[in-house]
């Protein structure tokens, strides 16, 4: 009976969450009186809950997190300086021919940047400040705003590098050697986070050319959702020139700020900080940035990072509470005692995660059920590399999905007065859509996601030269020994 | 999810427009029998404490965000400057690399009350958005007292002895050549509480006049 | 609780590493279940993964506090607590996993390292050992002491400090993150644990060049914490079986690394194409003196504590070190000679 507190915990917090109280301390405060009452009924021990401060502390200390602001800071100061506008809607004009060019070319630019953060809040936040105002002024549809830039925004989870995938990777390797070895099978070969990367790579270049027909096929179908970007005679004339101008700065920093992560000048943190700097530069050097664009700047980052911050402070608390009151075993009995058939246990575990995913942070979804459904499907012989491009691709779509998708939440943070929820709500859904189409696919045809981490990494062993093999080179014998 | 340029909000305004910002609130606040008293009842000079109270207390995060808010500067900064030493120098700063993670962990902390000040935390709104002004005042009340109170009072329960262990040992980070006052950096967090906290009272104060049919008292900043 | 009345107890125990990660994860479990077992269910231990209820680098604060009852970790994630924590898990050149349990099972380490945890109302105990662990994974040859300057390499603790002082730059990145950091080249060289471990992070995937030997953790212990208010409640027996199920499960972990990282080296080497390399002479006569000079300087501003703690230690390691040469380590040279 006690384990049932739990599930009352989630289906409160829906009906609270619908309140219209802030979204953190709604999640915090549900799952705080969840405890107290909990622990009237003698089924929550109230000690556990000591250790928030340290899970607070963890969040504070997280070097990758700091990402997050960088990256926000970098969006804020290229939208003020509508350097990111410009962009947008030169790439726009040179698609002119192409229907629905400039929604195309917000998708290009999505992938992109999602390409060098895997940072849901950083790239949903950071799309929303570039795009929406350019889009909006061009006339698109706000319900067509919304879904392309909800969906581009959280392509970051999936297009490596991504922080999701190292967590994904990191739990299934665990996962994998708990199966392999309870099968006997004591070499078995690592679920690296390199090999992950491969895997997810070609089904988010599939979700980006989904995105991208899905807009033409709306601009084709009805051209009054996403209009041409007007422009006038005399433009079109010096389009070479205005490209060079309008176009080559940003796409240098973002070729800097992902060439710097890809070719390993930096870690994505850095990066996002070499992007930061970088559109401070590119809007000083245009005289388009005063002090007072600097402070509303600083202070919209500062904003959005407390929002997003604080709701994961909000949904740690929550998740704590969901494990105390032993939401943690229910899931085990639930997982452990799933109908025969790996088909249908893992139909079912991906509906579970779709699930949690509103209430909880991904890495909490990640590491409540991985490690507890990772080795029961593994054993049955579920291809762990597939396993994780398709959690990957299901939280993505999580994230995405109304009415508590947290990528709505962050976009509606970003873009203020200019969409309403419902425009949002509206428009993510034929993107989630084609989310499942590619997750369907990606079932149907594993090699997707399986054929590249295949041919990257199993190549026969790369024995160099047997000479070194025997303790290369800088083997000095005993040199050192005492012999 | 309503930001804060709701547009009930924005219509209305402020009794207490005139002397806007928390410094001549105190004087406002001093002055009120002789300034009020003649043409108002006494209930309207209770609203006229508590409108003062309130953009006290609003001007207080209001500052302290205004100031914080350059952190995220600060950070972009030094992480930038980190990385110019490490590719181009080869040289390595570990007091650095944890100062720009310090100035992240206090924008989101210290930021937190003043977005809430400025109404930036997100909300899901699509049911309550078409309500009467009454009715969402209500519910917000339920929200401070049920959620964001017992809320914050629990971090504060936890945290305090969490930090006080960290004053005591003088705790400092395990790198060596990092940065010392790890206890000033969990310390943060009573800071984290007690901003929210003030903003939790703000918000007790504001809708409790909206419900009891000042509303036009309650402005918010923008 | 009933479950007290009939003098059962349900402890939880949060630890530093991921859920089944080899080694250190698995041998926390196992740890957890022999404290079980041994007490007949009167104290059953419930391990939790890290992140799980705190992050892996707070489970000394949450034990501190009594969150939770128990916590697995290495005492050397707290040097921000005090620098001696280091002595009970790994200390650059220092000691080998036989010299260490000598020091602190017979030799007035486990004494000090009590007094240390006092003030956090702890009992310490070691519960494992990775053994002797390597340098780590290099993208480029380390053929001179020149290969070291400006090498951008992931090593906490003391160990980076070290190679800061060699003139390496110090990178400080967590586990998960090693990977794409090396595979990008944001790092040149990344030091992990040892074979059994590292061969599931896949790090041979993208560095080809694996250094032994791991002179920052020469023979690394794992510690198991106990709240002390909840240890002194506990019955004698059960007060015992904790320590004793502790004393096992040091060895009982470091069998495991010596059989894993043994299989493990060989399909790195056979199936993966890893060259197997030592770091050449002079690299490890630098990385000597600069360990010399930093304990100096560590010991130089220490509180009185800590002091006693590394006088202590460094006696029982000089004492040792003689002794392990003459013995053990002839031993291992003959065997080598041998062997051929
Ligand atoms: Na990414
Ligand atoms: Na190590």
């Amino acid at each position: 009976m006690a384990h049932y507190l739990s599930i009352f915990l989630l289906l409160a917090a829906v009906l609270v969450l619908m309140g219209g109280f802030p979204v953190a301390f709604t999640l915090g405060g549900v799952g705080i009186l969840f405890a107290l009452f909990g622990a009237q009924l003698g089924q929550f021990d109230l000690a556990l809950l000591s250790g928030t401060p340290s899970r607070i502390y963890g969040i504070m200390i997280n070097e990758t997190l700091v990402a997050v602001p960088l990256f926000v800071l970098m969006g804020v100061i290229l939208q003020r300086s509508r350097i990111a506008e410009d962009l947008l809607v030169t790439l726009g004009q040179m698609l002119q021919r192409f229907p629905g060019g400039l929604g195309v070319s917000v998708i290009f630019v999505g992938a992109l940047l999602a390409a060098s953060t895997g940072i849901v809040g950083a790239t949903v936040v950071t799309m929303g400040l570039l795009s929406v105002p350019a889009m909006l002024r061009a006339g698109y549809d706000p319900r067509l705003v919304s879904g392309i830039v909800c969906s581009s925004g959280t392509l970051g989870q999936i297009i490596p590098p991504s922080i999701v995938l190292i967590f994904i990777a990191d739990i299934l390797q665990s996962a994998n050697s708990t199966a392999q070895l309870s099968l006997g099978n004591y070499s078995a070969t690592p679920v690296s986070v390199g090999a992950l990367f491969m895997g997810a790579l070609l089904p988010g270049l599939l979700l980006v050319a989904f995105y991208m027909i899905t807009v033409i096929g709306i601009a084709l179908f009805r051209p009054s959702a996403c209009p041409a970007v007007p422009q006038n005679k005399k433009i079109e004339s010096s389009m070479l020139l205005r490209a060079g101008y309008y176009l080559l700065p940003p796409i240098l920093l973002i070729i800097a700020v992902l060439g710097s992560i890809l070719l390993g000048f930096a870690t994505p943190t850095e990066a996002a900080s070499v992007g930061a700097i970088g559109a401070f530069v590119l809007a000083f050097s245009k005289q388009r940035l005063s002090v007072s664009d600097i402070f509303e700047a600083v202070k919209n980052t500062m904003f959005v990072s407390a929002m997003v911050f604080t709701i994961l402070i909000g949904a740690t608390v929550f998740s704590l509470v969901f494990r105390g009151l032993g939401g943690e075993e229910l899931l085990e009995t639930l997982l452990l005692s799933l109908p025969g058939g790996l088909v249908g246990a893992v139909v079912f575990i991906m509906a579970l995660m779709f699930i949690m995913g509103f209430f909880l942070d991904t890495f909490e979804v990640v590491f409540l059920v991985i490690p507890i459904a990772g080795p029961t499907l593994l054993k049955l012989g579920l291809d762990p590399i597939w396993f994780g491009v398709a959690i990957g691709i299901n939280l993505q779509t999580s994230f995405l999905t109304p009415p508590f998708g947290f990528a709505l939440f962050y976009l509606r943070g970003a873009a203020g007065t200019l969409l309403t929820i419902r425009n949002i709500y509206a428009g993510v859904v034929p993107f989630v859509a084609i989310q499942l189409l590619v997750l369907l696919l990606v079932s149907v045809a594993p090699g997707i996601a399986t054929w590249l981490p295949e041919r990257v990494f199993n190549t026969a062993p790369l024995i160099a030269n047997p000479a070194e093999e025997k303790y290369g080179p800088s083997d000095d014998g005993d040199t050192y020994s005492t012999y | 999810m309503r930001s804060a340029r709701g547009s009930s909000d924005r219509r209305s305004i402020s009794i207490a427009a005139t002397v806007s910002g928390g410094r001549t609130d105190w004087i406002f606040l001093k002055n009120w029998p002789r300034r009020m008293g003649r043409q108002t009842s006494d209930r309207h000079a209770g609203v006229c404490i508590a409108v003062a109270v309130l953009r006290w207390l609003e001007g207080f995060n209001i500052k302290i965000g205004n100031v914080v808010c350059w952190l995220a500067l600060g950070c972009a900064l030094f992480c930038f400057l980190v990385v110019i030493l490490r590719y181009a120098f080869g040289i390595g700063v570990i007091w650095m690399q944890e100062l720009y993670v310090w100035q992240h962990a206090l924008l989101f902390i210290l930021g937190s009350g003043p977005a809430l000040t400025h109404d930036k935390h997100i909300r899901v709104d699509l049911i309550t958005e078409s309500r009467s002004d009454k009715t969402r005042a209500a519910l917000e009340l339920l929200g401070i007292c049920f959620l964001l109170f017992p809320f914050i009072a629990f971090i504060a329960l936890t945290a305090w002895p969490f930090v006080l262990t960290s004053w005591a040992t003088g705790e400092t980070t395990g790198q060596s050549g990092g940065l010392s006052g790890v206890y000033l950096l969990k310390g943060s967090l009573l800071i984290f509480v007690l901003l929210l906290g003030l903003q939790g009272i703000v918000g007790l104060i504001r809708n409790t006049l909206v419900l009891s049919g000042h509303s036009n008292s309650t402005a918010r900043p923008t | 609780k009933p479950a007290l009345s009939q003098g059962l107890r349900e402890w939880r125990m949060v630890t530093a590493w991921p859920k089944g990660l080899p080694g250190v994860g698995t041998g926390a479990e196992r740890l957890a279940e022999r404290i079980s077992a041994m007490s007949n269910g009167k104290l059953t231990v419930k391990v939790h993964a890290a992140g799980e209820i705190v992050p892996a680098l707070q489970v000394f604060d949450a034990v501190s506090q009594g969150s939770v009852e128990m916590g697995h970790d290495a005492s050397f994630y707290h040097l921000g607590k005090s620098k001696a924590t280091a002595f009970f898990s790994a200390v650059p050149f220092g000691m080998s996993a036989n010299e260490t349990s000598a020091w602190i099972d017979h030799g007035g380490g486990q004494a000090l390292w009590e007094e240390l945890y006092e003030p956090f109302d702890l009992q310490p105990f070691a519960a494992g050992t990775t053994g002797t662990q390597m340098l780590g994974w290099f993208r480029h040859e380390l053929s001179s002491i020149d290969d070291l300057q400006g090498l951008k390499m992931r090593m906490p603790g003391l160990g980076g400090a070290v190679l800061e002082k060699v003139g390496a730059t110090v990178v400080l990145l967590p586990a998960g993150e090693i990977f794409p950091a090396l595979q990008s080249g944001a790092i040149d060289a990344a030091e992990f644990i040892g074979p059994y471990n590292d061969i599931a992070l896949g790090l041979h995937q993208v560095a080809k060049n694996y250094y032994s030997p791991g002179f920052q953790d020469s023979g690394t212990a794992l510690e198991c914490v106990v709240n002390k208010t909840q240890y002194n409640q506990l019955p004698k027996d059960l007060q015992h079986i904790v320590r004793v199920a502790c004393q096992a499960g040091y060895v009982d972990m470091w069998g495991e690394y010596q059989n894993g990282s043994a299989a493990a080296l060989q399909v790195m080497k056979n199936e993966h194409g890893v060259r197997l390399r030592r770091a050449p002479r002079e690299v490890i006569e630098a990385l000597g003196r600069a360990t010399r000079d930093v304990l100096e300087e560590e010991r130089a501003n220490a509180d009185p504590i800590t002091v006693k703690i590394f006088d202590s230690w460094d006696a029982s390691l000089t004492k040792q070190s003689e002794y392990t040469s003459f013995a053990e380590q002839a031993y291992l040279n003959a065997r080598k000679l041998v062997q051929g």
